[in-house]
């Protein structure tokens, strides 16, 4: 009885070990899969100091972000009201208005945050890692979940 | 000096992959789970039937996408611009950045409120309601983002709204 129940814990036990394995090299394999904080630590190749200075770099950002992803979702749901609700062109047009100017606010400090990452790296780190993080900056700090979780929509 | 020759890269790259006609979408996969496309997000907020609905609302975003593709290395080049005016630490260039992110950004608006009007109605009352949460979800979703050297996401076809887009 205790032998049987060993053997079956010991292949549970491998099924979820190569199961974790699996997970984690389809993760490697695959960059969109990957958080963001892989893909900079990739990228920029950050030693530790680095990678930690990135994450507190980006934290802040995600933080200062707040009212913007509040903003973003607001503008935009008053635009589809707006569309819905067949309301005149001068309301629409201002709608989309709203919702650009919270767009371009977001845009403006996902690339200052970038800005500020590159200042801590070497010169050849930055040309090295630059285009791939400057295309996972979008939408970085938009997600509910944050930065550094894989989102529910990937947008790198 | 190193840093503006790749920002120079970054802006023909964008515009190469522009040119391609956008880089990454398709849906990728991990591990056997599925990440799910923008389309499969908003069809799923909507509730759309696979049979018709389905088919008629890709064909209203396969359409429309042709205006968006455009667009796109607008939206790349103000982020450039963006970035660069921030590293060099320019006002009057953040500023100048900054409206020409609003241009593009206003512009990829219109073309997706066009394409919302088109799916709302093709919408049911009961999904109607819906609808807001759904263009909530389009936000950014004819953006494909360009992958290093113009390839594509790992099980992704061209460019389009199929899952490389988001974020707004």
């Amino acid at each position: 009885m205790t032998r049987h129940w060993l053997m079956r814990s010991s292949v549970l036990v491998a099924v979820v070990l190569v199961a974790g394995v699996g997970t984690r090299a389809a993760q490697r394999a695959d960059p969109a899969l990957r958080t963001r904080l892989q893909v900079l630590t990739d990228a920029f190749s950050l030693d530790k100091d680095q990678k930690n200075e990135v994450k507190i770099l980006m934290d802040g950002a995600y933080k200062a972000a707040a009212p913007l992803r509040a903003d973003l979702t607001k503008t935009r749901l008053a635009l589809a009201q707006a569309v819905i609700d067949n309301k005149s062109e001068a309301d629409v047009a201002a709608a989309t208005k709203a919702y650009a100017a919270a767009s371009t606010a977001m845009a403006a400090l996902e690339m200052k945050t970038l800005a500020q990452i590159l200042a801590t790296l070497k010169p050849e780190q930055k040309d090295a890692g630059l285009q791939e993080a400057f295309y996972m900056m979008r939408a970085a700090l938009q997600g509910e979940k944050k930065w550094d979780e894989t989102p529910d929509k990937i947008t790198y | 000096m190193a840093l503006s020759r790749v920002l120079i890269a970054l802006v023909l790259a964008t515009g190469l992959v522009a040119a391609q006609g956008g880089g990454g979408s398709g849906a990728p996969s991990l591990g056997g789970y599925k990440v799910p496309t923008l389309f499969e997000l908003l069809s799923g907020k909507l509730g759309l039937d696979y049979k018709t609905q389905e088919p008629a609302v890709q064909k209203i975003f396969g359409d429309i996408n042709a205006k968006a593709l455009p667009i796109i290395p607008e939206i790349f080049q103000a982020r450039q611009h963006m970035l660069s005016a921030e590293v060099l630490n320019r006002a009057d260039s953040q500023k100048t950045a900054a409206d020409e992110y609003t241009l593009a950004a206003t512009k990829m608006l219109a073309v997706e409120v066009e394409a919302f009007k088109q799916v709302y109605a093709q919408l049911k009352p009961n999904q109607q309601k819906k609808a807001p949460d759904g263009f909530v979800i389009m936000a950014g979703m004819f953006v494909s983002t360009p992958r290093g050297g113009g390839a594509g996401r790992p099980g992704g076809g061209g460019g389009g709204f199929q899952g490389g887009g988001g974020g707004r």
